[in-house]
């Protein structure tokens, strides 16, 4: 049974209960991010809309801050950063990845050693270091948030393509292939890439989860675009106010949990479907 | 021979394995009886049931296994209604298992000499000292040299042979009265083979221990077994005296067993040669360097020989003895350190970089495992294809047309279901047959098969090599056919080269190869390989 | 002892380092604005320490040239200097580094030993009940942003509960708690914050590798010796499956002092992270490209060390 195709895909993934509870809570925050302007209260970043501190409530759903803003206003607009954000940097450095992943491992030799090396390097920056040294270097806007992201996540991917790769140009019908006549660049990406599919399709939630958590960080830590809202500033502003207001820390926080979190488990439901356990 | 109480007796067992995709019947009804002091086989094709019936006897089943009925007694005691903890004191004391492969059911973290004693210490109950005593007892018992060094070595250090001796001295290290060796020589060199079956029958005569053989290859049994049950979806479907077996089969599934075998062991066959001479390989080396060490390994040493228009060509050998090497040399997916092959009067290099199409098209392979050798993720019309595409210049229609004449002659019809289909819905046999459609698509004049046949059951076994055959003799194209199995060797080839460590021994007529062979190496590997009795050899016929 | 492999992963590493000390050079000069601006900061120093700066940096010379002057001076301990503690980095380093390696070896001791625990007891019967609770926790452990499940128990034992201190690293005034005991506390839950993530990683790295090891053809081997269940779990999987995790923590090392940079935050711990943190803020980029350099190549040294002690455990690669 082919499990890239829809029909049968979907039958499998529904029986992972965990991944499909993932991905309705994807699905929700998807929505709401999409429908913020529509869905919020009040538009985000005004400041005296409300008194400060205030409970959740009919008028501010999830409370206020300390500057009076609704924070439920605030965390439909964070979501909008952080998926989208997070998304455009996955598809980068996944293309990006995936091509030097493929290349690297079928050609092997220097370009292969090259790559090797370039991931253990960013194998021990801790990457919270080089985007904060970067983003200090480069300032700290959107667009440079990207491409931070994109910087650290790519040689994860291109790592587990290599070993893909690097296992299948062994197969047979990878030397068949070769032995036929047919070229290099086919052999790649008509042959090779398309049966890694299924790793890149579980890597892609897993490093979208990763890169939700970097960009959280960074904005936590005051590194990231302070002209729009996000979760992660959010969490930075309430850092003062523990005493007066714990909803300040409860609700970005947690929303940022449960996207990661069902980012995850849409991850462990890809992952049962293409590689599923044998046992009853 | 105590025939009044057999030791073993299985009746009627059934054990079902439920999976992921359903209910396996592993083991069908089985019957069986072992005497004391006996050596019996079970012999049976990949899912035969084998293994698990053996498995069963210690109640080691696997992952979902169940046993449905049936009742298994070994000196009185049932098994099937023992407890665990019961089945334990037998385990390895009363009743041990020998495996195939000893480099992967050896525990590669833990020291041999503390594998074998671990058995003695459960079982016997003495102490550590005593225990070292026996272990290097037993070990030098197994043949091997340097004893008080090897107790102290891990597994990796050993080579094959000495593993599987380790593993023989940890499983006769509590004086047990049954030994079960499932496959355990199938993944040795035809002269290690030998040599642990000889093991075998020298411990069984010394200790009187009862051997239960589990194989697929018949010349084993018929080496060693004294009685033989015939194995078929898991069911045992006959049983016999070895020789009466051999000569007198009963059941139809046996005949069909005994022929195949036979078939490939004597049929005489010649290809028919053409004039000009398409290949020259002249004195070519191919030098590796080991990864940890950077040792020189001289994978292929010197070689040389010439092949003819449709000649089909032999190169034998054991692993490791540079046949696979010289495969991707001639293919050009490996570069020579030294030498020359000229292919259709060009050297290889320039044909490849001047004229690299022709010099694909001209020359294809043949891959062992027909499970790797085609891309899952494409169909077999896609797979047939894309040869075509890139040699011919067709339209789309008159490829189709192609390819659909292509699987009828490699009989699979109606081709036009199989051009559909894709690799994993095709059994073994099949693929293989595709992977020799994909071969001759491109209308070669050279054809390599690596090791064509030896995944193959073999009752399939026949039909390839048949294929290949008719195959040659229409279209003249030259094989060379690399294998271990001499037997196949001899069913086939005109000519054939005896390789060992990177080198050509012995090369010539296949009849002088068989007769008179000239190298040592040649001798030893012709009385090492197991031969099935033959028909001539006896006097009673059917 | 197997020495061809220590030197072989030995020059591996040469290029790591090199790497590194490239990005850092690359870094300061594709900056915008003036490399001296990266020695000196807007403190405006008088013209003619500029223009010592500038010889010393070699700015008049190659690319090239002034990559090498840097090199030197690396390996010579000379760091630059921050004007704006107006001390030499390496000294302020040195000194700021002991609470950030307390903070590290407690949280990898606390993530190691709970990851193993579980892990082990969640494949001690694979997909059962045990099991799947088990690495359900493992996956909420590894969702959670810790800086926000730091920022959560502060709320609940500081604020709350007032079990635990707030912040810091000591209180100010002891009073009548021994010396250890304050740290203790101060201690414990930046360790469960930065630990946890750890934890998640190494319970399902455990968990998988156990089962990989138990369906291996050697514990079949085990089983028909007539081994208990318990022997063959502990004496021949165990050993097995816990080697690779010592090398998958040392995999961790760099995402750990990811992660202890905004823990130190979060609980105001005065480490290198903190440090950082300052200097990003007051743009003391002397301080930032030391730290950048001295953590980048202090986690190559560690995972090298790490390296090789696996070979040591593992006799396939110790013995040939």
């Amino acid at each position: 049974m082919d499990v890239l195709k829809i029909k049968n895909f979907w039958k499998i993934f529904k029986q992972n209960k965990l991944g499909v509870v993932g991905l309705i809570i994807l699905l929700i925050f998807v929505f709401l991010a999409i429908f913020a302007p529509l869905l919020a209260r009040f538009p985000s970043l005004t400041t005296g809309a409300g008194e400060a501190f205030l409970n959740p409530s009919f008028k501010h759903l999830l409370g206020t801050d300390n500057l009076g803003r609704d924070l439920y206003s605030e965390l439909l607009f964070g979501a909008r950063i952080t998926l989208v954000v997070s998304f455009i940097a996955v598809i980068t450095s996944t293309v990006v990845g995936v091509l030097f992943g493929s290349i690297a491992g079928y050609y092997g030799g220097i370009i292969d050693s090259i790559l090797m090396r370039i991931t253990e390097i960013f194998l021990v920056i801790p990457p919270i270091f080089l985007a904060l040294v970067l983003v200090a270097i480069f300032g700290a806007n959107i667009t440079n948030m990207i491409i931070v992201i994109s910087v650290l996540s790519w040689p994860q991917t291109a790592r587990l393509v290599r070993a893909e790769i690097l296992s299948l140009k062994e197969r047979p019908y990878c030397k068949a292939a070769i032995a036929t006549g047919e070229s290099d660049f086919k052999i790649i990406f008509s042959e090779l890439v398309p049966n890694t599919m299924t790793t890149i399709i579980v890597n892609l939630s897993l490093t979208q989860a990763t890169a939700i958590l970097i960009e959280s960080a960074l904005s936590f830590l005051g590194f990231g675009d302070s002209s729009m809202v996000s979760w992660g500033l959010m969490l930075n502003n309430a850092q003062e106010f523990f005493r007066q207001s714990w909803f300040m820390v409860f609700f970005p926080g947690m929303s940022i949990f449960l996207v990661v979190l069902s980012l995850n488990l849409v991850g462990e439901g890809l992952n049962d479907v293409f590689n599923p356990r044998r046992k009853k | 021979m105590n025939l009044r109480n057999p030791l073993l007796k299985i009746e009627n067992l059934k054990m079902h394995i439920n999976t992921y995709e359903g209910k396996i019947k592993a083991v069908d009804g089985v019957n069986l009886e072992l005497f004391a002091g006996e050596i019996i086989g079970i012999v049976g094709e990949s899912g035969s049931g084998k293994s698990m019936t053996s498995r069963t006897i210690l109640k080691l089943l696997p992952e979902g296994g169940e046993v449905i009925s049936g009742k298994i007694t070994f000196k009185g005691r049932d098994i099937l209604q023992s407890s665990e903890e019961e089945i334990r004191t037998i385990r390895g004391s009363k009743i041990s298992f020998i495996f195939q492969n000893p480099a992967t059911f050896l525990n590669p973290v833990l020291k041999i000499g503390d594998q074998i004693i671990e058995n003695i210490i459960l079982h016997q109950k003495i102490k550590k000292k005593n225990a070292n005593e026996s272990a290097i007892r037993l070990l030098t018992d197994v043949g091997l040299r340097n004893v008080d060094k090897i107790i102290d070595c891990y597994p990796h250090q050993l080579s094959g042979g000495m593993q599987q001796r380790a593993m023989i001295a940890m499983a006769i290290s509590c004086n047990p009265d049954l030994i079960i060796a499932d496959e355990c020589t199938t993944a040795l060199d035809v002269t290690t083979q030998l040599q642990i079956l000889n093991l075998l029958k020298d411990i069984s005569k010394k200790i009187n221990i009862s051997i239960i053989i589990i194989t697929h290859n018949l010349a084993v049994v018929a080496y060693l077994c004294t009685r033989t049950y015939v194995m078929h979806e898991g069911k045992t479907i006959e049983e016999a005296k070895t020789n009466d077996l051999f000569f007198d089969p009963k059941h139809d599934y046996t005949k069909k067993l005994l022929k195949s075998s036979r078939i490939i062991n004597e049929e005489k066959f010649y290809s028919t040669e053409g004039e000009s001479e398409i290949l020259k390989v002249d004195g070519i080396k191919k030098i590796f360097r080991l990864p940890r060490t950077k040792d020189p390994l001289n994978a292929v040493d010197n070689v040389s020989f010439k092949l003819k228009e449709g000649e089909i060509f032999g190169i034998a050998g054991e692993s490791g003895s540079g046949k696979t090497t010289i495969a991707n040399l001639l293919m050009g997916l490996l570069n020579v350190t030294s030498g020359e092959i000229t292919f259709l009067n060009k050297e290889i290099n320039e044909f490849v970089k001047k004229d690299r199409k022709k010099f694909r098209k001209n020359i294809q392979m043949i891959f062992q495992s027909p499970f790797g050798s085609l891309n899952p993720r494409k169909t077999i019309g896609s797979i047939l294809s894309l040869p075509i595409n890139i040699h011919f210049k067709n339209t789309k229609d008159k490829t189709k047309e192609k390819v659909l004449e292509l699987l009828t002659m490699v009989e699979l019809v109606p081709p036009e279901i199989f051009f559909d289909r894709h690799p994993h819905e095709l059994s073994g046999g099949e693929q293989q047959r595709v992977a020799i459609a994909r071969a001759i698509s491109t209308e070669p004049k050279l054809i390599i098969s690596d090791e064509a046949v030896a995944s193959l059951d073999t009752s399939i076994r026949v039909d390839i090599l048949n294929l290949l055959k008719r195959i040659n003799k229409k279209t003249k194209v030259s094989l060379i056919m690399i294998s271990h199995d001499l037997s196949v060797l001899k069913n086939m080839c005109t000519r054939i080269a005896i390789m060992h460590l990177g080198k050509i021994v012995e090369i010539g007529k296949k009849e002088e190869i068989f007769l008179n062979p000239k190298h040592e190496y040649t001798k030893s590997l012709l009385t090492a390989t197991l031969q099935i009795p033959n028909k001539e050899r006896q006097t009673h016929d059917k | 002892m197997n020495y061809s492999y220590l030197v072989k992963r030995g020059i591996q590493i040469i290029p790591v380092v090199f790497g590194i000390l490239i990005i850092s050079f690359l870094m300061i000069h594709l900056a915008p604005g003036d490399a001296v601006f990266m020695f000196i900061g807007e403190s405006g120093a008088d013209p003619e320490f500029e223009a010592a700066i500038r010889t010393r940096l070699g700015l008049d010379k190659s690319l090239f040239e002034q990559f090498i002057l840097y090199i030197k001076g690396i390996f010579s301990g000379d760091l630059g200097r921050s004007f704006v503690l107006n001390e030499d980095v390496s000294k302020i380093i040195f000194d700021r580094a002991i609470p950030t390696i307390i903070l590290m070896l407690s949280s990898i001791s606390f993530g190691a030993i709970f990851g193993i625990l579980i892990g082990v007891y969640a494949a001690s019967k694979p997909y059962s009940m045990r099991d799947n609770i088990s690495m359900v926790i493992a996956l909420f452990l590894y969702s959670l942003p810790n800086f926000w499940l730091g920022q959560m128990l502060i709320i609940v034992f500081s604020v709350n509960w007032g079990l635990l201190p707030v912040s810091g690293m000591e209180s100010m005034i002891l009073g009548d708690k021994s010396f250890l005991f304050d740290r203790f506390t101060h201690l414990v839950l930046p360790t469960i914050t930065l630990g946890s993530t750890l934890a998640a990683f190494v319970m399902r790295f455990v968990r998988s590798s156990m089962i990989d090891v138990l369906g291996q053809d050697y514990i079949l081997t085990a089983k028909s010796k007539g081994l208990s269940e318990r022997k063959i779990f502990f004496k021949h999987a165990l050993k097995n499956a816990l080697l690779p995790v010592i090398t998958y923590i040392g995999l961790r090392l760099g995402y750990m002092l990811s992660g202890a940079v905004v823990i130190e935050s979060v609980f105001g711990w005065p480490g290198l992270g903190l440090l950082m943190l300052d200097a990003l803020f007051e743009r003391d980029y002397p301080l930032i490209m030391g730290l950048f350099i001295v953590i980048s190549l202090s986690v190559t040294i560690i995972t090298f060390i790490v390296d090789i002690l696996y070979t040591y455990l593992d006799p396939r690669i110790r013995l040939k």
